[in-house]
């Protein structure tokens, strides 16, 4: 019979997980650096920030080499053969073909596919001639993510921070080539023209880790502002037109009120590969700095409906939209939901339901301030 | 300035601590953080770990929860819990954020995440470690939350009452149950 104390060694022994030198290291540098700030950053939602940012870095590290050298076009079918997203599956099929490639510092990347409708542009590409990916010091035999940087700009001269509220993508590797399809999502000017996309670096490792001891406090030049990263620098540039983006955009601004709380639909993109509203809250007498269309805190419950003309298209996504409090207008705290499909044709009576609601007043919150509503909240827009 | 806590080593969070909650500052200031991230980061890490899949997502989050502890100092009280409460209840935060901000890339990737489930898990899933994660992962969500703040993060009962909004009693009866769930198992 197992004792209570036995049942507790092993626990302990199973959560006594340390992580790697190399990844105490970049937290400790990491940290070092938020505290050299002269003033503490104000948090601006950083983790979503990061999940925006540096989508390939975490998704890099689940990646498996898979063994048998394929071309980067059959790496990409596989990515959306896999996908469980029919909108990226239609993105990718209703993509223009471009086939564009561009050579520099011994790197060629080849732009293969671009697609945008009113919620998304959708870039397929590949990378070919960088070294192999180093393994990760995790232990768990994964390589090290590729990453990128490139700047992308509508044909109304817009860059896509002026206009992409995220970012997603994924890729997949084999020795000497990657695949990579990149998403960039938000109100995409419905325009056709010529897009750019210009890619300045690219590698496996932005790190820039420094050997030896980089610990908090350290005062060597090298760990107060390490060297350069092992990507690749370069000029990959590319122009490719695309026809103007399908989809229908609105600005209904209808509300529903529900005892103190009132919810907003300020803004409705309808598009073939994706839905997405943007939805604020705003309660009487109370702050709003974080909410969710769920009972209690929990991610995996959502009390959110999104029909069309009785066809119900589930929520899979959100982004945090007025991360900083004080950026909130009239309407409140605005979250932006998302589907993995869309529709061709918007027209007929979109309803969108929330049963419930939980908030918090402030962003480090404790349980005791976190605020349970019931609705339901019914927004309703018709479109002609 | 002001004491914080003893600094000889990172506090263990298998092993009850010494340091009670009282003898911790009634408030923090930045000149204080290095000393506490140093005293805490192991816990922190521990317990995101066991949130997570892969070391690489819990430092991040790891990172995340101390950017924001810095940036949130101010807000800290003693009677909150103490240091080590709060900098888990931020970490809770933002694992919890994070996994309900996950954007659709990562579950558009589908194929690329079950490998990377099954890379992760292989990684995991090493001797003992591994059956006492995967009976943990089983366990009805308050009483695996309150053993991962308890056996990962190393609070009392009392602090993870704070951490997750219930009384102690009702956190003690959760661990209980959760042991008494894992004893039944083994």
């Amino acid at each position: 019979m197992t004792t209570h104390d036995e049942i507790e060694a092993r626990l302990l022994r199973a959560f006594e997980l340390s992580p790697s030198e190399d990844g105490l290291r970049r937290l400790d540098q990491r940290v070092a650096r938020a505290i050299a700030q002269p003033t503490p950053i104000p948090y601006r939602g950083g983790q979503t920030r990061r999940m925006i940012l540096r989508p390939l870095l975490l998704l890099g590290a689940f990646v498996l080499l898979t063994g048998a050298v394929v071309g980067g076009a059959r790496l990409l079918d596989q990515i959306f053969e896999s996908s469980g997203a029919p909108g990226w599956r239609l993105a990718w099929d209703r993509a223009e073909q471009l086939d564009l490639t561009a050579t520099d510092a011994g790197v060629t990347i080849t732009l293969v596919r671009a697609y945008a409708d009113l919620n998304q542009v959708l870039v397929g590409f590949t990378v070919e001639g960088l070294e192999p990916a180093p393994v990760s010091g995790s232990g768990s035999g994964a390589s090290a993510p590729i990453e990128w940087r490139a700047a992308l700009r509508d044909p109304s001269g817009r860059t896509e921070q002026e206009w992409a509220s995220s970012r997603g993508g994924t890729h997949r590797d084999e020795p000497g080539l990657a695949a990579i399809v990149n998403t960039w999502e938000g109100s995409v000017t419905p325009m056709a023209g010529t897009w750019e996309l210009i890619f300045t670096s690219v590698g496996y490792n932005s790190g820039g880790l420094v050997p030896g001891e980089c610990n908090v406090g350290a005062t060597d030049p090298q760990c107060v502002s390490p060297p350069p990263s092992a990507m690749v620098d370069g000029t990959w540039q590319f122009e490719f037109e695309l026809p103007a983006p399908a989809g229908t955009l609105l600005s209904p601004n209808v509300s529903s009120t529900q005892g103190q709380a009132t919810l907003t639909l300020t803004e409705l993109r309808i598009s073939p590969t994706m839905i997405t509203s943007r939805i604020a809250l705003r309660v009487a007498d109370s702050a709003v700095a974080d909410w969710w269309p769920a009972s209690g805190w929990e991610p995996w419950v959502h009390s959110m409906s999104t029909r069309h003309d009785g066809t119900e298209h589930p929520g899979n996504s959100s982004s945090h939209v007025t991360q900083d409090p004080d950026a909130q207008g009239p309407d409140g705290d605005v979250f932006e939901f998302y589907t993995f499909a869309g529709v061709d044709e918007a027209t007929g009576t979109w309803e969108i339901e929330i049963s419930e609601i939980t908030y918090r007043a402030s962003e480090l919150d404790t349980p005791e301030q976190r605020v349970q509503l019931s609705g339901p909240w019914t927004l309703t827009v018709t479109v002609p | 300035m002001l004491r914080v806590l003893a600094l000889d080593e990172e506090r263990d969070p298998g092993v009850e601590s010494g340091d009670s909650v009282e003898t911790e500052p009634e408030r923090l200031d930045p000149s204080m953080f290095g000393l506490l991230y140093e005293r805490h980061r192991l816990s922190v890490y521990r317990y995101l770990r066991a949130r997570t899949r892969s070391e690489d997502e819990a430092l991040d989050l790891a990172g995340v929860t101390f950017e924001r502890a810095l940036t949130g100092l101010g807000g800290f009280r003693r009677r909150d819990g103490g240091v080590q409460a709060w900098l888990l209840r931020i970490a809770r935060n933002t694992a919890i954020d994070a996994h309900r901000r996950q954007r659709p890339t990562v579950d558009l990737a589908g194929a690329d995440a079950q490998l990377g489930r099954m890379a992760v898990e292989a990684d995991r899933l090493q001797g003992e470690r591994g059956d006492v994660l995967d009976l943990v992962a089983r366990l009805p969500g308050d009483q695996r939350e309150a053993l991962l703040l308890r056996y990962a993060g190393g609070l009392t009962a009392k602090e993870i009452g704070v951490v997750i909004g219930k009384r102690e009693g009702a956190v003690q009866k959760q661990i209980e149950r959760g042991l008494a769930a894992l004893r039944e198992a083994f």
